[in-house]
Parts: C-alpha cells; structure tokens; sequence
C-alpha cells in the first residue's frame, strides 16, 4: 500500500500525488483534492509568514487514523494526506488531502470530512510571523463547528 | 512503593513557556490526574499551565 500520510518541510507537487493516488486503480471515477496555502491575513492583522510545529510520530498516527475513519465512513478508493512543517513563506502550500473514489460525492464529502477532523484533531500548530511579533494561532469554535456537521464533537478551541 | 519516572512533553506555546520537556518521579501507580497535580506544584511550573498540548491550529 502507499504511504497515506506525510509530514515533512519539504513542498508537494498536486499533480504528482493525484496522479499517483489514481494510479494502477482502474475503479477511480472522481478525485477531489484540497490544498490549503499561507495567506497574508492573520486573525485581523498582516503577517509575513508562518511556523508550523507537529508532534513526530504522533502527528502522523492521528491523521492515519482519521483516513481509517473516512475510509469507514466513505465509499471511497484510497486518501492522502501531506502536511508541511517548519517556517513557510506567503503563498506556500501548507496542506494537501486528496481523495479518490469511484463517484464524486463520496470523494468531495471525505475530503470536508478529513479536512475538518485534522483542523481539531491532529497535533499541529500555527505561529504567524508579522510586524508585530510571532503569535501563536488560536483555535477556532468555527471549526469545532464544522466537526460537529459530521456528528463528531471536538471541543478543541473550548 | 516502587516509584516510575515520567517525561512529559510540551509543545508550541507550553513548550515556549515551560521548556520542551521534563521528567518527574511519581509513584508506579499514580493516576493522569495525580500527574497533573504534581506539575502544578511543581516549582519548575507556573501553576495555571498545567495542560500539556494547546489546541492545535494545523490545516
């Protein structure tokens, strides 16, 4: 089986990863793939960049078992998962979760769903560099909400 | 009573705080809320941090 989940610093190539989840399986109809990417906004403040922190080892265990979950709860092919750690700049990508399925509605509702579960659940976080000095990230009711949609509780950001 | 030793670890903003780890000596059977208890009165801890991950903010 291929590696479902990677963090590392290193960027990812969309293309390369879509095309090698859908390889050698000729029962893929649809891929639905999200790339989150470093914005110049913060929480109401301009900020230069970011630095991602993870717990190695821990990291990667959460978010294989969030695949394990999609997979049950979706009829869907195969999923990955890259995120980045370590300081990125504007515009780069962050995150990619790509899902492949035989329809597109399992694949477009797995990716939400795993996007959603590692906003809470895996153990990443965000500091933002601007002008007024790092910050660390706060945690968003908002996504604990969007946990919840899928009857899931969170509480992350309680 | 036979004692164990845990490291715990801290990361992010805690780890900025407190350092990226530490161990403490507690007896074998000591429950997780006995090991809070005991970084809270440790005077190698701030007493209000005694949550050792922050939400986490990734995606």
């Amino acid at each position: 089986m291929a590696e479902r989940v990677s963090v590392r610093h290193a960027d990812f190539d969309l293309s390369a990863e879509v095309a090698a989840l859908r390889s050698a399986d000729a029962g893929v109809g649809a891929v639905a793939a999200f790339v989150g990417t470093v914005r110049d906004l913060g929480d109401g403040a301009a900020i230069t960049g970011l630095e991602l922190e993870h717990y190695p080892g821990m990291t990667e265990a959460a978010i294989e078992a969030m695949i394990d979950a999609a997979q049950q709860r979706f009829d869907i092919r195969a999923a990955r998962v890259v995120h980045r750690v370590g300081p990125l700049r504007l515009g780069e990508q962050i995150v990619l979760v790509a899902v492949t399925a035989a329809h597109r509605g399992q694949a477009f509702q797995a990716c939400e769903f795993l996007m959603d579960y590692l906003k809470t659940q895996a153990p990443f976080w965000k500091k933002e560099l601007g002008a007024a000095g790092p910050r660390w990230v706060d945690a968003r009711s908002s996504d604990d909400a969007a946990l919840e949609r899928w009857g899931l509780r969170s509480g992350n950001a309680a | 009573m036979k004692a164990m030793k845990v490291h715990v670890r801290y990361f992010a903003s805690l780890r900025e705080a407190l350092g990226a780890q530490q161990a403490i000596e507690m007896p074998a059977d000591s429950t997780l809320g006995a090991l809070r208890d005991a970084l809270a009165a440790s005077s190698a801890l701030h007493g209000e941090l005694l949550a050792f991950f922050p939400p986490v903010t990734g995606g």
